[in-house]
């Protein structure tokens, strides 16, 4: 593997570029570490496309069929991380979990609603909206106490 | 979720037995002078005799006691509305209920007997689902606010 380092003002944010013909265990391997680095990202998967998803432009990490997803404001990405790893990883951030097979960046969410029925939803900036389990309210509630 | 039902249910029918015997020690203690009356005499002459009563008498608070604990499950399936569980939980134990109560006289055995037990049990469902339904919501509204405070 090639190694270059560049030198430009413009980058007050160091960035790195991977340059690859094919997402090897190699680049896998070394990206894993970037990331370990910087946990103010997760990687994202689209096809065999790689994307750094910074943590603040992600709305919600869900599991589906036994993967789990991430989802940014117009973006849905595979995540190749456990839902309850990232519970941990995350935990006493803004990432909370919201019920069994969901995880929610609460800086994104606009607002919470219960139906006539009493099924509670939280309504986020770009329209998405997602149901709560009622024995993660009390998780939700403690995290705005803290907050404000 | 099955084993939970199933494991509520059998500690449910063991508490409804515990709570059966219970409730005749009491009585006995209080009206018995001295006896022990494990059946009352109007369940003896229905069915017969008094090992038949016992029998029915034991059976139906197992089942009971079965029924209230299994139908507890419902308030943790969590996806399901407060509506949903509600609905399910009035059929479950109304099911159960009214029945038993029938047999064991526990109700006049008139369509208003019958029509007011139903009522009443109605009237218990709606008022839970109405403290259910304030509680949750002011739950949510009082997040609400804290959000709109943080944005």
């Amino acid at each position: 593997m090639e190694i270059e380092v560049q030198i430009h003002e413009q980058y007050t944010t160091p960035k790195v570029l991977v340059l690859t013909a094919q997402l090897t265990e190699e680049v896998t391997v070394l990206l894993k570490k970037l990331q370990d680095e910087k946990p103010s990202s997760l990687l994202g998967y689209q096809e065999d496309m790689v994307f750094i998803l910074p943590l603040d432009e992600i709305y919600s990490i869900f599991a589906e069929n036994k993967k789990v997803y991430v989802k940014t404001e117009t973006e849905q990405y595979v995540l190749k991380t456990r839902l309850y790893e990232i519970e941990e990883r995350f935990s006493g951030s803004s990432f909370l979990r919201v019920s069994g097979s969901e995880i929610v960046n609460m800086h994104h969410v606009k607002s919470m609603d219960m139906s006539i029925h009493g099924t509670v939803h939280l309504r986020f900036a770009n329209g998405y909206s997602t149901f709560v389990s009622r024995r993660c309210i009390k998780n939700i509630k403690n995290y705005f106490n803290n907050e404000v | 979720m099955t084993k939970q039902i199933l494991s509520r249910g059998l500690l449910g029918a063991l508490i409804g037995s515990f709570i059966a015997q219970t409730i005749l020690l009491i009585i006995s203690l209080v009206w018995g002078k001295g006896h022990y009356l494990f059946v009352t005499p109007e369940l003896v002459a229905r069915f017969g005799n008094e090992l038949t009563a016992v029998l029915v008498q034991h059976l139906l608070s197992l089942l009971m006691g079965a029924v209230i604990g299994a139908s507890s499950a419902i308030w943790e399936i969590d996806s399901w509305s407060t509506t949903k569980q509600t609905v399910f939980h009035f059929i479950i134990l109304s099911g159960t209920m009214l029945p038993v109560a029938y047999v064991n006289y526990w109700m006049r055995h008139t369509v208003s007997g019958i029509v007011s037990y139903f009522l009443i049990f109605i009237g218990i469902y709606i008022l839970l689902w109405v403290i259910l339904t304030k509680y949750w919501g002011a739950q949510v509204k009082e997040i609400n606010m804290k959000m709109e405070q943080h944005q």
